[in-house]
């Protein structure tokens, strides 16, 4: 996936509003690509237009070389699968109803599932560990479960790019790592793309081969061993609160405990 | 791994639902002023037996008729309920939150209230019937079109929803200033219009329900499946591929065709639009639109042939208020399913 000169923003009647300079960028296959940002960096606005549910200001998203805003949903929805932050609309389904809805592209208009759907669905619930929990209710769910319910969809819908936006932001330190190195199995096992933002640095400098950082006025890239040398964030944060251990690849906040 | 918990339970709901649906239909015919027996009835809907050329006669030329009426007014306002919360996500949404019925009032009110003020009106019975719908669905279908028009330029389904409701406060507003202004006998005509009235349909207007009712669960059934991915939201739904846009107009669309012409012909009868697709999800346990369209269509017509039997006052020559009847046999039973579940989910 290839972003040229992609501006994010929402485009209003006469003006627009640009979220962050433009940004040229490529995401690595088969990798673990991590965004991320202060809040109001344009996270979640890249997520949904790298995602194909909201346009781009200008330049474009690239699959294939085809810029996304030329295809039709219904073919972009066999290449990218989201997870998003939003709540569900309704939460009165079971498990294995909201992951067969990953299988829709695939099926007729009536979206009847054959033995081939089927399975696909509970490969996926089954790679993400809820299998007990198939034929509960979304509601009856624990956060970090409904969480892998959505990523078990986004794994059913099976494309080649799986987008999530903060994944790990209701979680706690456990789940966190587990669901990251679910993420990793996945893209390791079977090449898939995940592209994911999130506010937890130090987690994705641990678990990411490659991170995009959106600041107001730059965009950076590169490993994290790369952006660690390069001091990118030692500036992230304004110097008052917080600082960056570049041994420890971890933060500390200033004028707590300390004398 | 099984794929759901129990498909047989479901369709044994659905044959039980389905065998009420047949006793409701047929007992709806044997109740009125002139009361006739379960069986005559059925036979004589058979041609089986003709036991009398009167019983006949006010079986097929008023009594089938108005049961058929009811099934379509039963069945599609409950359907065009369960696209409108699914459409808005809100369970408070009903088959007029769009203004369809406040547009159909309007339209009366302009006919009814407006031509008595002027004194222009001057037709007899029958004439006063047919315009007076004719009046009503072109109220409800310039309100449609307004809000179809509307919605191309708004990108939310929120505002939509506002926007509709705003349409039925404005019109409302027209409707009390003109009832200020009509004489005491043409307010009551209007007031008679809006308790809601199955049988004074004729055959081809019943043809034109129908067909208007039909069109509107077929494209519901088509769209089945995208009905099901908006339950995800609106973003994910467009992930899984649904063309936000045209589903969302198709939508407007069936509810509009299948509300409109139901107010039109039956005036705006009110209730059975929320509470049916409520009921449906509190009975068969799922939001799946495979399981709650034919749910809502079936009880949906189940609730409005028990209300019509329960309107018509078995064993008295006095007709009830449709309008009414659904309310006070419907609240109750909203009520009790919600204590004994404890909760209600979209």
């Amino acid at each position: 996936m290839v972003l040229d000169h992609l501006q994010i923003g929402y485009a209003k009647k006469k003006t627009s509003l640009k979220v962050c300079p433009p940004i040229d960028h490529s995401f690595s296959v088969g990798q673990i690509n991590t965004i991320i940002g202060l809040n109001g960096s344009g996270k979640t606005t890249l997520i949904k237009t790298i995602g194909g549910i909201l346009p781009a200001l200008d330049g474009g998203v690239f699959i294939h070389d085809r810029n996304l805003k030329t295809i039709k949903k219904e073919v972009i929805s066999k290449e990218i699968s989201l997870v998003l932050t939003a709540p569900l609309a309704s939460e009165n389904m079971s498990v294995y109803e909201l992951v067969s809805m990953g299988r829709y592209p695939y099926t007729n208009w009536l979206g009847k599932m054959d033995n081939k759907n089927h399975q696909s669905i509970c490969q996926a619930i089954e790679f993400v560990g809820i299998e007990n929990h198939t034929h509960k209710k979304v509601y009856e769910l624990s956060d970090g479960q409904k969480q892998k319910a959505l990523v078990a969809k986004a794994i059913a819908q099976d494309t080649p790019y799986i987008i999530l936006d903060e994944p790990t932001s209701h979680l706690d330190l456990h789940h966190k790592a587990q669901l990251l190195k679910l993420l990793q199995r996945m893209s390791k096992q079977s090449r898939k793309t995940v592209i994911f933002s999130t506010h937890d640095i130090e987690m994705a400098l641990a678990y990411s081969d490659a991170i995009l950082v959106l600041d107001k006025d730059k965009i950076k890239h590169g490993s994290p061993a790369s952006l660690i040398e390069a001091g990118v964030f030692d500036e992230l944060f304004p110097k008052d609160h917080v600082s960056f251990n570049t041994q420890t690849a971890s933060f500390s906040f200033k004028g707590l405990n300390t004398k | 791994m099984t794929r759901s918990q129990n498909p047989s339970n479901s369709k044994k709901l659905f044959a039980i639902t389905v065998l009420i649906f047949v006793l409701a239909f047929i007992g709806n015919m044997s109740l009125g002023s002139v009361p006739i027996s379960l069986s005559t009835t059925f036979k004589t809907l058979l041609g089986l037996e003709s036991k009398s050329e009167t019983v006949s006669y006010i079986i097929h030329a008023y009594r089938l008729p108005k049961a058929i009426t009811g099934v379509c007014v039963g069945a599609g306002l409950s359907l065009s309920g369960l696209l409108m919360q699914t459409l808005f996500k809100n369970p408070l949404a009903g088959p007029y939150v769009l203004g369809i019925s406040s547009g159909a009032s309007l339209g009366a009110a302009l006919f009814i209230l407006g031509t008595s003020g002027l004194g222009v009106f001057s037709l007899g019975v029958f004439g006063h019937s047919l315009s007076t719908t004719l009046a009503a669905s072109l109220g409800s279908f310039f309100v449609l079109f307004v809000v179809m028009s509307v919605s191309k330029y708004v990108k939310n389904t929120m505002s939509l929803l506002i926007i509709g409701l705003m349409f039925g406060s404005l019109s409302g507003a027209i409707v009390s200033i003109l009832a200020f202004f009509s004489t005491k006998e043409s307010l009551q005509k209007f007031i008679f219009w809006s308790y809601g009235n199955l049988g004074n349909l004729s055959n081809p207007e019943l043809g034109v329900l129908g067909g208007f009712v039909a069109t509107g669960t077929l494209v519901s059934l088509v769209l089945v499946k995208w009905l099901n991915a908006l339950l995800l939201g609106d973003e994910y739904a467009q992930s899984l591929g649904v063309p936000l846009h045209k589903l969302r107009l198709l939508i407007v669309i069936a509810t509009g065709l299948m509300a409109g012409s139901i107010t039109a012909f039956a005036g705006p009868i009110a209730f059975l639009g929320l509470a049916v697709p409520h009921i449906c999800r509190l009975i068969w346990n799922t939001n799946n639109h495979k399981t709650l369209i034919p749910a809502s269509l079936l009880l949906g017509a189940v609730f409005m042939l028990v209300s019509d039997g329960i309107a018509q006052l078995p064993g008295s020559a006095k007709v009830l208020p449709i309008n009414a009847v659904t309310a006070i046999f419907g609240a109750p039973i909203v009520i009790w399913l919600l204590m004994r579940k404890k909760q209600i989910q979209l």
